[in-house]
């Protein structure tokens, strides 16, 4: 049975991240494999999170064809904004990632954290495992599942990128631990603490 | 090519069938979904599991009304507007339990009453649910004011002769049969609306106004074959589909022979955003 490398690359980078990094950064299709991997699972998600969301909200449109159409329109548009702010993070995520590594004198370049970064995207395959358990079962656990397979996916991530990071700036997996939730934390004070500290 | 079925490769694999189904469930999910339409958000929520609504009654009325009823109604709560008996109007007044008040509204109250010297019942009603039962034959005329929630009109309401519908958010279904000469008037700037106007012969000028600046109008009209149409429209944004008999006409439509009719309906839209699907059936 044939395999082809790109299977074998994905598979292996679930249990072995650090030996598949050292293979895509000497063959030089590192940033190819990253974004490749962000793309197709921020489309994953963004597709889910919207007919998990929003999908089944647009029942309550008495207007049949405008539910049709509510429902196109979101899963198009959640789609294409899940894509972009994907990117987005992971460019201007992985930027404050490589800093953060180079304040602990990492030795890494831009193009190999954001590899190392795009490890945060591959264990989202479970949401489209999952997928068929989430859009038949009701609302709200629907919401549950996807909320907890979302999690399971980020916290994988977190893993397997803060290995990935580890072996590629040539540090500890505490710093690269620090570093890869780097973004997380500052999103986190933007979105949340910084708003909250305003209308208190 | 690696030819080793390893741990590396069964992960790849699974990886590879979450792409897949991840891509496919989701279209299969769109394409296949229920068609099942809810009135209001308050139906829908009653579907759903874990969440114990119930609805408790909070009041009723009843008035004894005269012909030429005109009917004034004001929510951001839900009406459901049934077939009376005589001339008998019934009110009744629900509250929903186990909502939080995020969904609802802070603001609860209902105000229901008869001004009989002008023969018209006025209710306002927010966060409440009413069941509003309408002898068909004697109405006048309605005038209904959304600004949230469903309306549900199911009743043929056969002397109806004005009907104004102003909505800027929640969601207005009707079906009214047997209309003769009237005028509807339906303003919409968000929200969406899903309605049945069926004419029978008439003489005389009926009209029909839409005007949208947001949200939905789908409607279908129905009338005989010697009524004769008038179409005329002004779009500065949104989108109209308009058809006359299945085919699909511009902003401009007049039957041959409209000015010398018995029977006409003058149909004027105006959209500056949002969408009306409008169907013209004889």
């Amino acid at each position: 049975m044939d395999f082809p490398s790109i299977i074998r690359d994905l598979g292996e980078s679930l249990i072995a991240p650090r030996q598949v990094i050292r293979i895509l950064i000497a063959e030089r299709r590192g940033l190819l494999f990253g974004f490749f991997i962000v793309l197709i699972f921020s489309i994953i998600e963004g597709a889910i999170a919207t007919l998990t969301f929003i999908g089944k909200l647009a029942t309550w449109i008495p207007v049949g064809f405008i539910g049709w159409l509510f429902g196109g329109l979101s899963l198009l548009f959640g789609i294409t904004l899940y894509v972009i702010l994907s990117i987005g993070y992971w460019i201007i995520g992985g930027l404050i990632v490589h800093l953060f590594c180079k304040l602990f004198n990492g030795r890494g370049l831009f193009e190999q954290t954001l590899t190392a970064f795009s490890y945060l995207w591959l264990p989202a395959f479970i949401l489209g495992l999952g997928a068929p358990f989430i859009l038949i079962l009701d609302y709200i656990t629907g919401i549950g599942l996807f909320l907890l397979l979302f999690s399971i996916s980020f916290i994988w991530g977190l893993i397997l990128s803060s290995q990935a990071i580890s072996e590629v700036h040539g540090f500890g997996v505490g710093k690269a631990l620090l570093s890869v939730i780097s973004p997380t934390v500052i999103l986190f004070i933007i979105l949340i603490i910084i708003p909250l500290g305003l209308t208190l | 090519m690696n030819k080793n079925l390893s741990l590396g490769n069964i992960l790849g694999i699974l990886i590879l069938l979450g792409i897949i189904i991840g891509i496919l469930t989701p279209i299969i999910a769109f394409k296949y979904r229920g068609s099942k339409t809810y009135t209001s958000p308050l139906e829908w929520l009653l579907k759903l599991p874990f969440i114990n609504i119930s609805k408790k009654l909070v009041e009723k009325y009843s008035f004894s009304v005269d012909e030429g009823l005109n009917v004034v109604v004001y929510v951001s709560g839900g009406i459901e507007i049934t077939e009376g008996t005589d001339k008998k109007v019934q009110v009744k007044v629900y509250e929903y339990t186990g909502i939080p008040s995020w969904i609802m509204g802070l603001e609860k109250t209902y105000n229901i009453y008869y001004n009989k010297t002008i023969n018209t019942l006025y209710i306002d009603v927010k966060g409440y649910l009413i069941e509003l039962k309408l002898p068909s034959n004697i109405v006048h005329s309605i005038t209904l004011n959304i600004k949230g929630g469903g309306v549900e009109i199911d009743t043929s309401l056969k002397n109806l002769k004005e009907f104004y519908a102003k909505i800027s958010g929640g969601a207005l279904k009707f079906k009214f049969s047997n209309l003769a000469k009237s005028k509807i008037n339906i303003n919409i700037s968000g929200g969406a609306l899903d309605g049945e106007l069926d004419y029978t012969m008439f003489k005389g000028e009926s009209y029909l106004f839409l005007s949208v600046s947001g949200g939905v109008i789908d409607l279908d009209v129905r009338q005989p074959r010697s009524i004769k149409v008038m179409v005329e429209g002004n779009v500065s944004g949104g989108i109209a589909s308009i058809s006359i008999g299945g085919s699909h006409i511009g902003n401009f439509f007049k039957d041959e022979g409209y000015d010398v009719a018995e029977g006409k309906l003058h149909v004027v839209y105006r959209i500056s955003g949002g969408v009306i699907d409008l169907g013209i059936y004889r």
